[in-house]
């Protein structure tokens, strides 16, 4: 049976599937954020000033997951007398799973690129 | 409400749908994440954060349970969209369970069949475990297939940050703080109790309005008599744990732990009542009042249990201070 879609529904696919997309991504540039430990704030906003937004509802419990998995360490801490914050840093495991994401993450670009320059090209030669 | 209460209010309703076990690290780190935010955002001034600024940041942060969800592990049987569902579906469920056979208890002892009452219980007891296991694994498993089957396409909507409003966030409650006036009030009715029942014990009853002297018909039986020294003890005793909670202001652990020990005593006074041959004069009296004091006692044991549930395995009352003490 087809589906009708409405602009809303639309618009509510392509967020779904953006979502989809970023997930991955994320859990690398978590990663290869935290060779030196970090409170969840200030991965925010390491994160953002080098251009990738991340909401707060998303990079908190993706932490704690990626702490659950075994490839963030976590502990409080009372840095220069401030609150006790939670400190992320990336475990042993998780190094080794970074270095193989990061490799796989660019095999992936350059296919990516291949696959798209690809169709774009077709697309101007039609 | 000040922005600090709408930040408790927040991080506690956060909570109340995250799983037991990582519940207080979560909403310590929750706290400390939006107190942090707050910080930046007032970077160099020395102003308070507003309701307002909290409001704002608690939308982006999304509403509580859109939030939890997303710290629930994603390798459950029942995911976080079904799970509210789910949750009210086995209360409903239990408490449906729990009361026909209750009735039926109370049944069995209102036809005055005392002589079976032991069997009878254990009967209830085993049925009930029974129900409720056939009941929660039915449902359980009705809600994994819907979850597998339909997943995603369910199509519940959980309160988005454009829809749902800071400013409605319940209040937290506190289970530590106290009602003056209902402990008052407990402590004179206890005092008023002892006086009745050690000094004017024949004139608990009924006025005869039949006789021409109008005298007493007493309502306890003479052996009753021999539980009195024991309910005085268990009345004074809760009366002194009052006294000593209201000079403190609040529960605290230890006082918790007295709370345990007294209520456990007044459930033992009970049950000596309980298993007594006669309490009333009146044989109709005396199964009514079994009745009534199986149903305290069943209340009792269950806040007891729930009281120390909370002390072994719940919130930590004094540790956890000190971090909110830091982080407020």
């Amino acid at each position: 049976m087809r589906h009708m879609v409405s602009g809303q529904n639309k618009e509510e696919l392509y967020e779904k599937l953006l979502l989809e997309l970023r997930r991955g991504i994320l859990v690398l540039a978590v990663l290869s954020q935290l060779e030196e430990k970090q409170y969840g704030y200030s991965l925010k906003q390491s994160l953002s000033d080098q251009g990738m937004e991340i909401n707060e509802g998303t990079l908190y419990p993706l932490l704690r997951r990626l702490e659950a998995q075994g490839l963030l360490a976590s502990d409080w801490q009372v840095i220069d007398d401030a609150r006790p914050r939670r400190y992320y840093q990336i475990s042993t495991e998780g190094k080794t799973i970074l270095a193989n994401l990061i490799q796989e993450w660019q095999e992936l670009s350059v296919v990516m690129a291949h696959l798209l320059g690809t169709t774009g090209d077709k697309n101007e030669s039609k | 409400m000040k922005a600090n209460e709408m930040i408790d209010r927040y991080v506690h309703e956060v909570g109340r749908h995250l799983p037991r076990k990582n519940r207080e690290d979560i909403q310590m780190e929750l706290r400390s994440l939006l107190q942090d935010t707050l910080d930046e955002q007032l970077a160099g001034s020395d102003l308070e954060p507003s309701t307002k600024m909290v409001a704002e940041l608690l939308r982006e942060f999304g509403s509580p349970e859109d939030m939890a969800a997303r710290y629930r592990p994603e390798e459950v049987l029942i995911g976080a969209q079904l799970f509210p569902i789910y949750k009210l579906v086995i209360t409903i469920v239990l408490a449906i369970v729990a009361a026909v056979h209750l009735f039926g208890v109370l049944y069995v002892l209102l036809q005055g069949e005392m002589a079976d009452l032991g069997k009878t219980l254990l009967e209830s007891l085993f049925s009930f475990g029974q129900f409720a296991f056939l009941n929660l694994g039915l449902i359980t498993v009705v809600f994994a297939v819907v979850e597998r089957v339909e997943g995603d396409e369910l199509g519940i909507e959980t309160k988005k940050a454009t829809d749902w409003d800071p400013y409605q966030l319940p209040p937290v409650k506190d289970p530590d703080r106290i009602n003056r006036f209902e402990m008052i009030v407990g402590i004179i009715f206890a005092a008023l109790f002892i006086v009745a029942f050690n000094f004017f014990f024949e004139v608990i009853g009924f006025i005869d309005f039949t006789g021409e002297d109008r005298g007493v018909i007493p309502l306890l039986a003479g052996e009753f008599r021999q539980h009195i020294p024991w309910l005085t003890a268990s009345w004074i005793l809760d009366s002194l744990l009052k006294v000593a909670v209201l000079a403190r202001g609040r529960w605290l652990r230890q006082t918790r732990w007295l709370q345990v020990a007294v209520d456990s005593f007044g459930i033992f006074v009970l049950f000596r009542i309980f298993i007594s041959t006669t309490i009333s004069v009146v044989p109709f009296f005396t199964t009514i009042a079994k009745g009534i004091i199986l149903l305290i006692m069943i209340i009792g044991v269950l806040e007891i249990l729930g009281l120390l549930y909370r002390l072994l395995f719940g919130r930590p009352f004094v540790s956890n201070n000190f971090f909110k003490s830091r982080l407020a």
